[in-house]
């Protein structure tokens, strides 16, 4: 029996597992960091406890803004030129789990300037631009939502995803460029870190076990995604 | 001339330990001039906001994760 060659190919379902052993090791590794930065880390003699806050806010920081950022601008500029729908896929991924990360920097920053600086907010450009990537990238998933045909939409949104994550070198250079209230890198300080040893070992922890996370999360959006997109080809065939 | 001089030194130690006992039974105990405030219950808001923030959205994905395997 011959089989046309334009008959649709039956697709299967990927293997869909949830909560797997990395997810399980990141939570773990996350949990042991935090206990470490609250009970086993000296507390700052000028911003007292609410400095600790700073071990959960500036790893969300860098991977929510270069790392998931980064990854976004690659893949959508790669899907731009090779046009693979599991760049687009990651890119997606790489969006919305960023967009968790950026959040918090969002939300654990007006509670510590609360304590540091007297005022939940300031509009200075550090902390507004990084206001304004967060709903770019929120944007970007909105859009991704409104349009229905899967080859425009990855077109589209590399597009945005690519131009949203131009606005990253900038906020990275706000602290130089402007005179505003947030502090200049601590641990990327262009000479060495400013900080003592037994803070600094904290929060290279914090920073491994927060990384640990976000690959754990891009792997099961990832996934979830792909599981998605091969019920949507199984349902159109 | 020694008499003049002794009763000024008593008079001047006397009114120094006068001083000190009035200071002292104003308050019993001072505060600490410098040192930072307590801001811990701004460190848990801080940390809860993140528990909460990443746990939620892990739910979110074994939820999503668990209909799409529904057939």
């Amino acid at each position: 029996m011959s089989v046309s060659s334009t008959a649709p190919r039956p697709v299967a379902l990927p293997s869909a597992k949830g909560f797997d052993a990395w997810l399980a090791l990141a939570l773990v590794a996350c949990v042991a960091a935090s206990v470490r930065a609250i009970w086993f880390t000296p507390v700052d003699a000028m911003l007292g406890a609410a400095q600790k806050i700073f071990y959960v806010h500036v790893p969300a920081a860098i991977i929510g803004l270069y790392l998931a950022c980064g990854l976004l601008f690659v893949s959508s500029i790669m899907y731009l030129w090779i046009k693979d729908e599991r760049l687009d896929r990651m890119a997606e991924s790489a969006a919305e789990v960023g967009l968790v990360f950026m959040g918090i920097v969002l939300i654990t920053g007006p509670v510590w300037a609360r304590t540091s600086w007297g005022t939940w907010w300031v509009w200075e450009a550090r902390i507004t631009s990084t206001l304004f990537l967060w709903l770019l990238v929120l944007g970007y998933l909105v859009l991704r939502g409104g349009v229905e045909s899967p080859e425009n939409r990855a077109r589209l949104s590399a597009v945005m995803g690519t131009l949203a994550a131009l606005l990253v070198p900038f906020i990275h250079l706000t602290v130089k460029l402007f005179r505003g209230m947030h502090p200049e890198p601590v641990v990327l300080a262009p000479e060495k870190p400013k900080m003592p040893p037994e803070m600094l070992s904290t929060f290279g922890l914090s920073m491994g076990a927060f990384l640990l996370l976000f690959i754990a999360l891009l792997r099961l959006r990832y996934r979830w995604a792909a599981v998605r997109d091969a019920r949507a080809a199984l349902e159109a065939a | 001339m020694i008499l003049p001089d002794l009763t000024m030194r008593l008079a001047t130690v006397a009114t120094a330990m006068v001083d000190a006992v009035q200071d002292s039974s104003a308050v019993a105990y001072v505060p600490k001039a410098s040192g930072p405030p307590d801001s811990s219950p701004y460190m848990w808001l801080g940390y809860a906001i993140t528990f909460a923030a990443y746990g939620g959205y892990i739910v979110l994905l074994l939820r999503r994760m668990a209909r799409a395997r529904r057939p």
